[in-house]
């Protein structure tokens, strides 16, 4: 077990999460491997955000929240960083994109310098050139050269959702975490996201929320079902959506769950 | 109803603008740019029936005005801001909710109790604290040193201030989402740096329509301030450095309170109109700063943490 947590970017085990006295995970045990996209999937309240939040702590904010079990990223069981400087390296190396694209109320620029400014102290011309390989890298340079000093509240919400995304490989993160990224997003959008999602996955691993089946099956290398708190089935993506080894995951793929 | 309160409020800027336009007319530039308000208020009390309109200068005024408003503003933007995160930030909602309640209140104080704890606390721990006799004697050719000063004035107006900066701050930042708030957190940010970099540069437009309002209420507040500022109009000097927070003072609100008794001249009454009339240009120019601002940068004004 502990030589397959190596190999793994991600590895959970026997992982459960409560909010209060609520259930939201029980039992969880699964192996993300490096440099693939792996989609969790299941019906709305499953636990998906709950477990993506778990890697990299940012349920930490939520009072209510415990757990048991382990995850393990790059060989580091996060819950076992107990001081405030571990966790802050520990979600540095890990991007994280919301459901809501969140790009902050100042301008493009200023999103994608904020990242890196608050770690290290990098030279103007170092930074500008970083962004705009960033942003090349998030598939946004294009459309938005010439916007660099205007407000990023002013683009379409495909545009800043793909700020955000951009912003957040600033810190160079050979884990990113994805939650829904496109539901608030329009089919055109969605696809330049998808698009971009199999670019990244050249050198880094990429967990990804999502509830629609078709993009997992367009985008994900892995597939790892879930019902109720539960891990249902997990695999190769090809092999969950052609022989789905359930009742429950063949129900959930025809649409009657 | 808005029409209404609209020609209303028009009426109000000809009504006073038509009673200072003599003093106005007769004192040019120099209204704004000389002194000597005090003197020249006593000597046209005095002056024959029918005399023609003599030359005012508010200087002394201007200055009063812009120093304890200016001081007060930022002490209370200091102390506001700090305490608004402070309690959004660190106290929980429920604790912030009950502190914003008891700063609304504070709101509520009617200015004339500021003026009389001003009084009765304020004043003689100011005279205590900063004055000693040999002071009193030193500047005695300049002014008279008491603990009715510019200081005093300061001290009354932040508290005055201080809870309209607060309670427009907190909204404000209890209006920043929190998924900006974890945005940082997930670039391993610690909680003060996301305050500074993400909760404070978004609630931006609200604060600073905090300290706007704030500084409208403090160049409009009269009652509080006549009562602890000295009542002269002294025009603070480069070289007397900080005693001139020591020296009297006397803003051009608490100007037309303290020389209302003069009011049955016609022209003290032109030249508190001329009081008047700037006080109104300088509160319409704060609060209409305050709305620009508070409606923020972005599509459809969401630029920042406040509702509008
Ligand atoms: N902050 C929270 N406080 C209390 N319960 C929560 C919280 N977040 C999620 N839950 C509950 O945990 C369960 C799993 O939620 P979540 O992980 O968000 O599911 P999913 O992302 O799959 O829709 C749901 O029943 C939800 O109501
Ligand atoms: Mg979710």
């Amino acid at each position: 077990m502990d030589s397959e947590a190596g190999r793994a970017a991600v590895s959970v085990r026997g992982f459960s999460a409560y909010y209060g006295g609520k259930e939201a995970l029980r039992d969880v045990s699964l192996d993300v491997p490096e440099n693939c996209v792996y989609a969790l999937i299941g019906p709305s309240g499953c636990g998906k955000t709950t477990l993506l939040r778990s890697i990299n702590r940012l349920n930490d904010f939520v009072p209510s929240f415990s757990r048991e079990g382990e995850i393990y990223v790059g060989g580091t069981e996060v819950f076992s960083l107990s001081d405030r400087r571990g966790t802050e390296r520990l979600r540095r190396g890990i991007g994280m994109v919301f459901q809501q694209p969140n790009p902050l109320p100042i301008s493009v620029r200023g999103n994608m310098a904020l990242p890196l400014a608050e770690h290290f102290r990098v030279p103007r011309a170092e930074m500008d050139a970083r962004i705009v390989d960033r942003m090349k890298q998030g598939a946004i340079y294009d459309e938005l050269k010439d916007k660099l000093r205007s407000s990023a509240l002013a683009l379409s919400g495909g545009q800043q959702q793909r700020l955000c995304i951009a912003r957040a490989l600033m810190l160079d993160p050979p884990l990113m975490l994805f939650d829904e990224p496109c539901s608030a997003l329009d089919p055109i959008a969605t696809y330049a996201i998808e698009d971009l999602l199999s670019s990244l996955k050249r050198d880094r691993t990429i967990v990804i929320v999502t509830h629609n089946m078709e993009q997992a099956r367009r985008v994900a290398d892995y597939t790892a079902f879930f019902y109720l708190g539960k891990l249902v089935e997990h695999g190769p993506t090809e092999r969950i959506f052609s022989q789905p080894g359930s009742r429950l995951l063949s129900d959930y793929i025809t649409g009657r769950v | 109803m808005a029409g209404a309160s609209i020609v209303v409020i028009a009426l109000i800027f000809v009504f006073v603008f038509y009673k200072a336009a003599p003093v106005i007319g007769a004192s040019g530039v120099g209204l704004a740019l000389s002194g000597g308000f005090d003197t020249q208020v006593s000597k046209a009390f005095y002056a024959p029936a029918g005399s023609p309109t003599p030359a005012f200068g508010m200087l002394g005024l201007i200055a009063g005005t812009a120093l304890s408003c200016g001081i007060s503003t930022l002490c209370a933007s200091v102390m506001g801001i700090g305490a608004a995160v402070t309690v959004c930030e660190f106290c929980g909602r429920r604790g912030a909710a009950f502190f914003i309640a008891v700063v609304r209140l504070l709101a509520a104080i009617p200015s004339v109790v500021f003026g009389l704890i001003g009084l009765i606390v304020v004043v003689p721990l100011v005279e205590r604290l900063f004055i000693t006799v040999d002071m009193q004697i030193e500047y005695l050719d300049y002014f008279q040193m008491t603990g009715r000063n510019l200081l005093s004035s300061v001290v009354v107006l932040s508290f005055m201030i201080a809870p309209t900066v607060v309670s427009l701050s907190a909204d404000a930042i209890a209006a920043v989402p929190d998924s900006l708030r974890e945005t940082g957190y997930a670039f391993g940010m610690g909680h003060f740096r996301v305050i500074w970099k993400i909760v404070l540069p978004s609630a931006r437009p609200g604060v600073i329509a905090g300290v706007l309002l704030g500084a409208g209420r403090g160049t409009g507040e009269a009652i509080a301030v006549s009562m602890v500022c000295g009542g002269i109009g002294v025009i603070p000097s480069a070289g007397f450095g900080l005693m001139n927070l020591l020296a009297p003072t006397l803003p051009l609100s608490a100007a037309i309170i303290n020389k209302s008794e003069a009011m049955g001249s016609g022209h003290v009454a032109g030249a508190l109109f001329s009081c008047a009339a700037l006080l109104l240009v300088l509160g319409a120019l704060f609060s209409l700063t305050a709305r620009v601002v508070s409606r923020g940068f972005g599509p459809g004004g969401s630029g920042g943490g406040i509702k509008a």
